[in-house]
């Protein structure tokens, strides 16, 4: 699970009372996370734009960050809507369904890539967010806006899909 | 859970998790520039409309004034008769009206803002 951030906390209320220093330090601790994210959501050619106005509205609204969840939490979840918003659009790039590549192997990546193509949107992001990046269940229910028991039966069901393709292709 | 299984679950984790890397200076840098733009087109659409309200208002006192001594007998009996306080609001009306125009090309010659555009990875 990602370490607790009172740190960031801390950076947050610098960035709300205009620190661009406090602000450029939480982009540089949460990019590579929020990005890997978005590029495994399949947004690969506009994970940088979605990241960054997720990063603009932390600019923008920084001030209502209340410190009781996690700022990553709190990130994750602006992203994930403007992911959604995205992808109400008639956009091409988020319409192929595949996830992007995101790591570094590219075989593991192809793989990977083919089981989450195969998933539901919302699927695929609690598959990533709770066995790939740490997070624990309610956290990822909070980032996703849905209940707790809901994104657990997701995940369950996204892993279950997966396991079975998974198992089939190595039959 | 089988040996399989645990071997999916670790394949998973594995190519799930974020890619290993140092930070992204570049985007970093795109991100705190657009930040910047932000903010001052922020304060320019503010800027601008105080300019517009203040405009406004001067116009209206102007145009109450003229109205005014339009409906008037005689354009003396606006100078010289019983109206001299809407006089003096029609020519400060006017006063203010011609300031804001002075500092709005004032200010729009000194800021020179302009949309600049980030460059993109």
């Amino acid at each position: 699970m990602p370490e607790r951030d009172d740190q960031d906390a801390v950076l947050c209320r610098r960035a709300a009372r205009g620190d661009r220093a406090a602000f450029a330090a939480l982009v540089a601790k949460h990019e590579r996370g929020l990005r890997g994210f978005l590029v495994r959501m399949g947004a690969a050619h506009a994970s940088d734009d979605i990241a960054q106005e997720a990063f603009l509205k932390v600019w923008r609204f920084a001030g209502q960050y209340d410190g009781r969840a996690r700022f990553a939490t709190w990130l994750t979840r602006i992203a994930w809507r403007c992911y959604i918003d995205l992808a109400r659009r008639p956009r091409p790039e988020l319409d192929a369904g595949a996830g992007g590549s995101g790591g570094d192997d590219p075989a593991a990546n192809a793989v990977v890539d083919d089981l989450l193509g195969r998933l539901g949107t919302v699927e695929r992001a609690a598959l990533i967010l709770c066995e790939g990046h740490g997070w624990s269940h309610g956290e990822a229910a909070e980032m996703l806006g849905l209940p707790l028991g809901t994104l657990k039966s997701t995940v369950a069901r996204a892993k279950a899909k997966c396991r079975a393709m998974w198992s089939e292709e190595h039959d | 859970m089988t040996e399989r299984d645990q071997g999916f679950d670790e394949f998973l984790h594995y190519a799930l998790a974020p890619p290993e890397r140092e930070e992204d200076h570049a985007f970093v840098a795109r991100v705190q520039a657009v930040a910047r733009m932000e903010d001052r087109w922020a304060a320019e659409r503010s800027a601008a409309w105080r300019r517009f309200t203040f405009g406004m208002v001067a116009i209206a006192a102007f145009a109450i004034g003229l109205a005014i001594i339009m409906a008037a007998p005689s354009a003396t009996d606006a100078m010289t008769g019983d109206r001299p306080t809407v006089l003096a609001a029609l020519i400060a009306g006017f006063g203010a009206w011609v300031a804001l125009l002075a500092r709005d090309s004032r200010s729009a010659t000194s800021a020179g803002l302009g949309r600049a555009r980030v460059p993109r990875r």
